[in-house]
């Protein structure tokens, strides 16, 4: 796919490409939280869920994660699930409150964590 | 330009003793004169990596993507973030980069320019330079941790500077 365009994605891309990538992301849960508020087309949507799939996934398995990023804030609500990554990590948060299509990668993070 | 090519702690700096200030100097100074990135492991059947690995793939007819491909198995998927990094940037974001080291001027451009700000909400120094409107993050022993382009949007997240490079380094 190609990234070279900005689009209302790109911040959010960036950090999960160029700084979770290396265990970090210092605006990772804002830029997210920025993209909660749009309204956004199908294509954007499903773009979104890949972006939020490889964090479900990184969270669950990145080695040098920086631990700033696992501190949750407990005055956001848990249906905004990255600002609850220290939960996701540990696999304590509560997979209905994740979407469907999420909730699975989630579970299949949990389950391969806890066999290896 | 003096910061990038002979960069030293400001005097002002030094004579305030200022540890913390002094400590994120240092690791500038550090990250601006020695080129050095950390090595992480890539989960090899992550969405993340195969990803990437598919827009390598389409370009596995250039000696570069073949060699880097091959580099990775070798080593059992664990890389040096610059050369992940510029792969990723070249090949799946079509970045105009020719070779790893331009990702180096781009960090030091971002470190070394006095106006840029300077943050320590994560444990790493992140540098935020307004010129180059690019972000980089620092490690505390100055290692160069990544560099990008965040939105602009996202920026005021970051709240105010601690410090200011200019004040930092001369």
């Amino acid at each position: 796919m190609d990234h070279s365009t900005p689009d209302r994605l790109s911040g959010y891309r960036a950090e999960v490409d160029f700084a979770l990538s290396v265990g970090d992301g210092p605006l990772l849960r804002e830029s997210r939280s920025r993209i909660a508020a749009f309204s956004l087309t199908q294509a954007e949507t499903d773009a979104l869920r890949a972006l939020d799939e490889i964090v479900l996934e990184e969270i669950a398995y990145c080695e040098n994660l920086q631990p700033y990023l696992l501190e949750d804030d407990p005055q956001i609500p848990l249906t905004q699930w990255w600002w609850h990554l220290g939960k996701i990590r540990s696999k304590t948060y509560p997979a209905s409150l994740l979407p469907p299509e999420l909730r699975s990668v989630y579970l299949a993070a949990s389950h391969q964590n806890a066999a290896a | 330009m003096t910061l990038k090519n002979h960069p030293k702690l400001h005097p002002d700096l030094v004579k305030s003793g200022d540890r913390l200030a002094l400590e994120a100097a240092s690791a500038f100074i550090k990250a601006i004169t020695t080129p050095e990135w950390p090595f992480s492991k890539l989960q090899a059947n992550g969405r993340m990596t195969l990803r990437t690995l598919m827009a390598l793939q389409t370009h596995a007819n250039l000696l570069e993507v073949r060699e880097f491909l091959a580099d990775l198995l070798e080593h059992n998927y664990r890389v040096n973030s610059r050369q992940w990094h510029y792969f990723k940037y070249k090949y799946e974001y079509n970045d105009p980069l020719i070779n790893p080291t331009e990702l180096d001027e781009r960090f030091v451009a971002v470190i070394a320019d006095p106006q840029a700000g300077v943050y320590v909400k994560t444990g790493r120094y992140v540098v935020y330079s307004a010129q180059e409107e690019r972000l980089a993050v620092v490690a505390l022993d100055g290692k160069r941790i990544t560099v990008y382009r965040p939105d602009l949007a996202d920026i005021a997240a970051l709240g105010d500077p601690v410090w200011i490079i200019q004040h930092q380094i001369a």
